[in-house]
């Protein structure tokens, strides 16, 4: 926005903008690390290659992915038949000591009218500052790559796509790799590192999605989930501003259940709602259920993993009413997935 | 030029007003009727001595 403004004549505003910078930095450096992340894990261990940020041990080549936690998340997942903790992943480099992460992201465009959204969908390369990343995302996850990549190579590779412009695919076409949505981008990265090709998941047999993807001119059979890149990789950190780590597994045993429950009958209208205005929102029901999951996780700090799960399908019993995949396999002639 | 920009900068950060076709309106928007639903409480049945009009009947 300041850019947009003249400034006043006679009158330097090289000081103001100096200001806004120095705040912003502190700021950045302020609301980062263990005092202010409800979870902060780190579990990497520092090497010669690393780089120290705010006690992560960082290096080039790194794999970031992320979750928000929001109806557009959701509605991404429900795309794909198998279910996934993370909708979002991206690269990391080392720049003059300072992490950055490399990504393919795309947003909307203001949009009018019937035609698919994805019509609508800008955006491409970016790369922003790791503590930016930390604290635009509601759940990350950090990630080094397998020990046979070659990490300067997948620098290079996110370096060089950022400096071409590689536009994002909204379709998720990943035979075209001039355009990349974020999955795709990381692949293609680690590829040019050495690493071996990312397993695909195929999109879900569900007949309500295929309605929308029809319309959003989506003919992808498959898409490469963000989870595959990480598949028997050693996380390096865990962190999320507003949750705890109780709170972080419950939201994605929330997940989990809600993809167990949307079976290939369910119609997307029973997760979803969708505001001409505002997008995606959640059905009242599955809100209500998602914060009765996060509130009740407060207390289950010492739970294990499954223990969480557990309560949350007890909870989604309780909210959503009991799940009988036995009754599914009779409503569809198959099982539930 | 400016308020060229500012106006295009307006419409960018709109959501803009998404008029859906009906065959996606039609499962985006409506739920399912429960019990079939896996999302959706199953109504809580009418207690036999509830009346129409929500008096307590004799049981």
């Amino acid at each position: 926005m300041a850019r947009l403004l003249p400034a006043r004549p006679g009158r330097s505003r090289r000081p103001a903008i100096l200001l806004v910078a120095l705040a912003s930095l502190l700021g950045g450096c302020a609301t980062l690390g263990p005092a202010h992340f409800r979870t902060w894990q780190v579990e990497g261990t520092a090497d010669d290659a690393t780089v120290l940020f705010q006690g992560i041990p960082v290096r080039t080549g790194q794999i970031v992915v992320s979750e928000q936690g929001s109806p557009n998340s959701l509605f991404l997942s429900l795309l794909v038949a198998e279910k996934h903790r993370y909708v979002h992943t991206g690269i990391l480099v080392i720049e003059e000591g300072r992490p950055m992460v490399y990504e393919a992201n795309g947003h909307m465009q203001a949009s009018f009218g019937s035609r698919p959204l994805t019509r609508s969908v800008v955006g491409g390369m970016r790369r922003l500052e790791l503590g930016t990343f930390l604290t635009r995302n509601r759940f990350i996850a950090l990630y080094d790559p397998p020990p046979v990549a070659d990490r300067q190579r997948i620098g290079q590779f996110a370096r060089d796509s950022l400096a071409a412009g590689l536009p994002f695919d909204a379709y998720f076409d990943r035979s075209d790799p001039s355009k990349v949505y974020c999955s795709e981008f990381t692949a293609l990265a680690l590829a040019a590192g050495g690493v071996a090709p990312a397993r695909t998941s195929p999109l879900t047999p569900n007949a309500s999605v295929a309605v929308i993807l029809d319309w959003l001119e989506i003919t992808t059979p498959d898409i490469i989930p963000p989870e595959a890149l990480i598949e028997n990789a050693n996380r390096v950190g865990l962190f999320s501003r507003d949750d705890t780590p109780a709170q972080m597994e419950a939201y994605f045993a929330v997940k989990a259940e809600l993809h167990r429950r949307f079976t290939p009958d369910q119609k997307l209208g029973n997760v979803l709602r969708f505001s001409s205005l505002r997008g995606f929102r959640f059905q009242p029901e599955v809100e209500s259920f998602m914060t009765a999951a996060h509130v009740a996780a407060a207390d289950w700090d010492t739970l294990s993993a499954t223990a969480i799960d557990q309560r949350v399908r007890a909870l989604a019993a309780e909210q959503l009413g009991l799940f009988d995949p036995g009754q599914v396999a009779q409503r569809t002639g198959g099982p539930a997935l | 030029m400016r308020t060229l920009a500012v106006i295009a900068l307006v419409l960018a950060t709109l959501p803009g007003c998404v008029q859906l076709p009906a065959r996606v309106a039609e499962v985006v928007q409506q739920p399912d009727p429960a019990p079939r639903n896996n999302f959706l409480r199953e109504p809580t049945p009418t207690p036999a001595w509830t009346t129409a009009n929500g008096a307590t009947a004799a049981r």
